[in-house]
């Protein structure tokens, strides 16, 4: 068979097929769903960060009206479990650990661990009167003293977190032969600890599920916002002790995750718990408040960076110690991350000898999770700052520095890392260049010495990253295969279904996988429709995360839709009198000796009993399973331009030019708006968010008021552009995108800021750079106390 | 708990005869109650503005108001926004055309805060638009086609 393609979708931008219900407020979103019968569960969280649970007792609450079940700790036990650990963590290194890792507790029983942590749960006939009697419960608790940071939690005597355990989970060390002898040797020692502060997610949806548990029928259905169903219901069969046969597990409109929403979160599993204790449908939706102490939170990393270099700024090896907050349990993979943080450190740079060293940490914290990034974010920072601090001690300008440095093309594909990460390919010269050519560097730094000439101050901050895409197997864990699942079908009348098991909230996957699918079989996006997040509907699904729906879940709609048109091919073979390598597919029509069939006529007839060749089956049905063999790498050159107001600390955000390669790019326009979105969480991150916890472990940036999550006028202008260089991993030839904003924005922006305080001497300033921060930064460094 | 109280209100141009705890939010009463749940709870603080929804006209967080104190007005949801024979609002349109939506929970708050801008203010900069969303918060889009969309939508109305 041959093929030549109409117009290609791929590339082009058509309007979203996803709004049209969402502008006219016809989302689904889970606290939309309601279920006749559904009764309401309050959660009652602890208010210590620390305390053992003396006593609770619920008579008055049970006595409230309405009220219909009061659970605690002392009820939540086998059949029920509580989630377990992942595999990887539980195999993390710690030589000195044998404990293994502790499981995911549902509820809080003997202590409670962190401010939030569920102690008891209030189901009651509305959501009013399980509030008002959650008031009413009587919990006696002592306080104890608090692990409240995880260099603390490391010192000897530091309050346990887990009884039967040291804090720490993982001590991981790595390094190539020559770390030593290339630090002695070198000319140039450049010493920093960096902080990477803890942030929030705050996905705009606060988390809400209904878990309806049939005893007629000993079947659960569970909705619940979150980033896969299927892992959902992976996670439930476990804690509930039934078979997975037994859930229906549905991802309806999700209002964002960011990685905060992927996996099962114990709210849920109470919730189904409560069900089947009831025999009704129970549901929750979290407050604010409730998502900032309970969902998790993300990057709180502490670090040691030194790097060796000549005196021309070639860097010849780093040495780096990161220390991460998990907080008081496992959420995933979550103690391994800051393994996959770590060994990003070498960043876009041929740096040939690194030594890693790694300290996982609980403590009486909200649990850390995924987010956006992925730990990878906090280690392009340390060399993206290191890069500039550098430049400035042997006055070389920024981009030279990093020009030096830079992985060349012809080391490309597959580049491996001292830490052991294949970047797939690319040209990271070529987006340096082209960001500097985008955002007028030349002409920025001239405007730069006028400004200051008049005391004002501009500043310039470059950050070139790189960032992993389509999850995958990981040199981190090889093993791990990450396949991806799709299902095409076309009805007789020409209509083209997809199923997927990634289910997007926001990444526009309705649109995007049409375009795959319509590239192979020459259909109109209008006469295709996704179908994703219901495990009744769809076989198997990892979900959405790490950058892999195009990259594996797209990969996999390709295949389900080559498989449909290889069947239709046969068929239209078998009309037209021709072996099926004869036939040809133009514009949607089959054409062979001379004559034709459209691929409507091809789906309406292969229907039909007498039409087929022989052994065909009717219908036209296929799925496919697309198995990862690396992970892809996009990478990018950011520069972002402030002006500082040394008066008032004032940083005045203006520009950011993001120059981007994801490999093909399938739809421009949304690809623009995850940049711009990726990058404004981490403008967040750099100059904003803060999560703060006071000595006693309690949040003290709880709400919306209290946790600068930016509005619009904190946005700066967004310049987007993509260069493109295609993955070899994938036929598709994509990389996955949705994390490299969130990766390069925060060094940009803060190499802007500290570049346009030079004149000032300040060398670093820690994240969030409120006006406060920058203006004592000006001040210490004004009196010789360099930060 | 406190008795109900009967309370009129008339969203989209439909009359509902409700009764509601003094308490109610009127979010709640519009959500639960009524069932039109387009507009949306983001936060406790009345920070987000994803519950964003006009009374008489006006941009009000239906958070941070009680049920009975929207007793006799007029409210508009975003379920209103449309024509009656389905045609998307020029408003609706713009966010589409310029991509200001992407998981779109947000998005029925900053429509309705958009359609009292552009009431108030048919030829907004974008400044002023910047300015106008302080109360509306957005973590999917980073704001730029969002503030796009609704100078497209200005243009589209004004001509």
């Amino acid at each position: 068979m041959t093929t030549s393609s109409p117009p290609r979708q791929i590339g082009q931008s058509p309007r979203r097929k996803e709004d049209d219900r969402l502008l006219r407020g016809q989302g689904a979103f889970s606290d939309d769903i309601n279920i006749p019968g559904t009764v309401w569960a309050h959660f009652v969280r602890s208010p210590h960060a620390h305390a053992r649970i003396l006593n609770i007792d619920s008579s008055a609450a049970m006595a409230h009206p309405g009220v219909l079940r009061v659970l605690t700790g002392a009820d939540v036990h086998p059949p029920y479990h509580p989630i377990p650990p992942v595999l990887a963590v539980r195999d993390a290194e710690n030589r000195d650990n044998e404990a293994g890792a502790p499981a995911f507790t549902l509820i809080a029983r003997d202590k409670a661990k962190y401010a939030g942590e569920i102690v008891a749960i209030v189901v009651a006939e509305t959501r009013e009167a399980a509030r008002d009697a959650a008031d009413l419960l009587m919990v006696r608790y002592e306080p104890l003293p608090v692990a409240n940071s995880p260099e603390q939690a490391m010192e000897p005597g530091a309050p346990r977190v887990h009884d039967e355990r040291s804090n720490e989970q993982v001590r991981w060390l790595k390094s190539t032969e020559n770390v030593s002898s290339t630090f002695e040797d070198s000319e140039i020692i450049l010493r920093h600890d960096f902080v990477n502060q803890r942030i929030h997610a705050v996905p705009m949806e606060p988390r809400a599920g209904i878990a309806h548990w049939d005893p007629a029928t000993q079947f659960l259905t569970v909705w619940a916002s979150i980033q896969g169903a299927h892992e959902l219901r992976t996670q439930m069969a476990e804690v509930l002790g039934i078979s997975p046969d037994q859930i229906r597990s549905v991802a309806p409109d999700v209002g964002g995750g960011f990685g905060a929403k992927h996996g099962g979160e114990v709210e849920y599993f109470l919730l189904a718990i409560a069900s089947m204790e009831l025999g009704l449908p129970v549901k929750w939706a979290a407050s604010r408040t409730e998502e900032f102490l309970s969902l998790s939170h993300a990057r709180g990393k502490t670090s040691e960076f030194e790097i060796a270099a000549d005196r021309d700024g070639r860097v010849k090896a780093l040495r780096l110690r990161h220390t991460t907050d998990l907080g008081a349990f496992p959420k995933g993979a979550t103690p391994i991350v800051a393994q996959t943080s770590a060994i990003i450190a070498t960043g876009v740079y041929g740096i040939r000898e690194a030594a890693f060293e790694v300290h996982s940490v609980y403590t009486n914290h909200t649990p850390e999770g995924a987010y956006r990034g992925y730990g990878r974010p906090e280690g392009i920072y340390l060399i993206e700052r290191a890069m500039d601090m550098l430049a400035r001690d042997l006055d070389i300008d920024p981009a030279e520095i990093r020009r030096r440095n830079m992985i060349q093309p012809e080391e490309f594909p597959y580049y491996r890392t001292p830490g052991g990460d294949i970047y797939d390919s690319g040209n990271y010269p070529e987006a340096l260049e082209r960001a500097l050519e985008v955002s007028g560097y030349e002409s920025l730094r001239a405007r730069q010495s006028e400004m200051r000439a008049d005391g004002k101050y501009l500043g310039i901050g470059l950050a070139s990253w790189v960032k992993t895409g389509g999850f995958g197997p990981s040199s981190l864990d090889p093993s791990s295969s990450m396949p991806e699942w799709a299902r095409v079908k076309v009805s007789p009348g020409g209509v083209v279904t997809i199923y997927t098991g990634s289910s997007p909230h926001g990444q526009g996957n309705y649109t995007t996988y049409a375009q795959v699918a319509a590239d192979t079989l020459h259909v109109p996006i209008d006469d295709i429709s996704v179908t994703h997040g219901d495990t009744a509907t769809v076989t198997y699904g990892m979900g959405t995360f790490a950058s892999r729906n195009m990259v594996v879940g797209g990969m996999a709609v390709l295949q389900a839709s080559q498989k449909i048109l290889d069947k239709m091919t046969r068929f239209a073979g078998h009309a037209l009198g021709s072996d099926p390598d004869g036939v040809e597919f133009t514009d949607g029509v089959f054409n062979a000796n001379g004559s034709s069939i459209t691929f409507r006529e091809v789906a309406a007839r292969i229907n039909q009993v007498l039409e087929r060749p022989p052994g065909m089956e009717m219908g036209l049905d296929e799925s496919s399973f697309y198995q990862p063999t690396h992970l892809t790498f996009n990478y990018g050159t950011y520069v972002a331009v402030v002006e500082v107001d040394p008066e008032t600390g004032d940083v005045d955000l203006q520009q950011l030019f993001c120059v981007d390669d994801q490999g093909v790019v399938v739809h421009p326009v949304i690809v623009e708006g995850q940049v711009h979105g990726g990058a404004a969480q981490g403008i967040g991150q750099a100059l904003y968010e803060d999560i703060v916890y006071d000595e006693n472990g309690q949040l003290l940036s709880g709400s919306l008021m209290d946790y600068a999550l930016p509005t619009a006028e904190m946005m700066p202008e967004f310049i987007s552009e993509f260069i493109e260089t295609p993955s070899p991993t994938n036929p598709l030839g994509v990389k996955g995108m949705g994390e490299g904003p969130t990766t390069g924005a925060p060094p940009a922006v803060v190499n802007a800021v500290v570049d346009a305080l030079a004149p000032f001497n300040v060398r670093d300033i820690v994240m969030p750079l409120t006006p406060e921060r920058v203006w004592r930064a000006i001040q210490d460094a004004q009196n010789g106390d360099q930060s | 708990m406190a008795d109900s109280i009967p309370v009129t209100l008339t969203i989209n141009g439909t009359e509902y005869n409700i009764d509601v705890e003094p308490r109610l939010l009127l979010v709640h009463a519009i959500r639960d109650v009524i069932g039109l749940t387009g507009t949306h709870v983001g936060c406790d603080t009345s920070q987000c503005g994803s519950c964003t929804v006009l009374l008489n006209g006006e941009a009000v967080k239906s958070c941070s108001m009680l049920a009975v104190q929207a007793d006799g007005q007029q409210i508009e949801t975003v379920e209103g926004l449309a024509a009656a024979d389905g045609t998307l609002h020029p408003i609706q349109q713009a966010f589409a055309e310029k991509h200001g939506l992407q998981c779109g929970f947000c998005t029925p708050g900053m429509l309705m805060l958009s359609k009292a801008l552009l009431n108030e203010n048919p030829n907004p900069s974008k400044d002023e638009i910047k300015h106008a969303l302080a109360g509306n918060m957005c973590r999917c889009t980073g704001y730029q086609n969002i503030v796009l969309a609704i100078e497209f939508a200005a243009g589209q109305l004004s001509r």
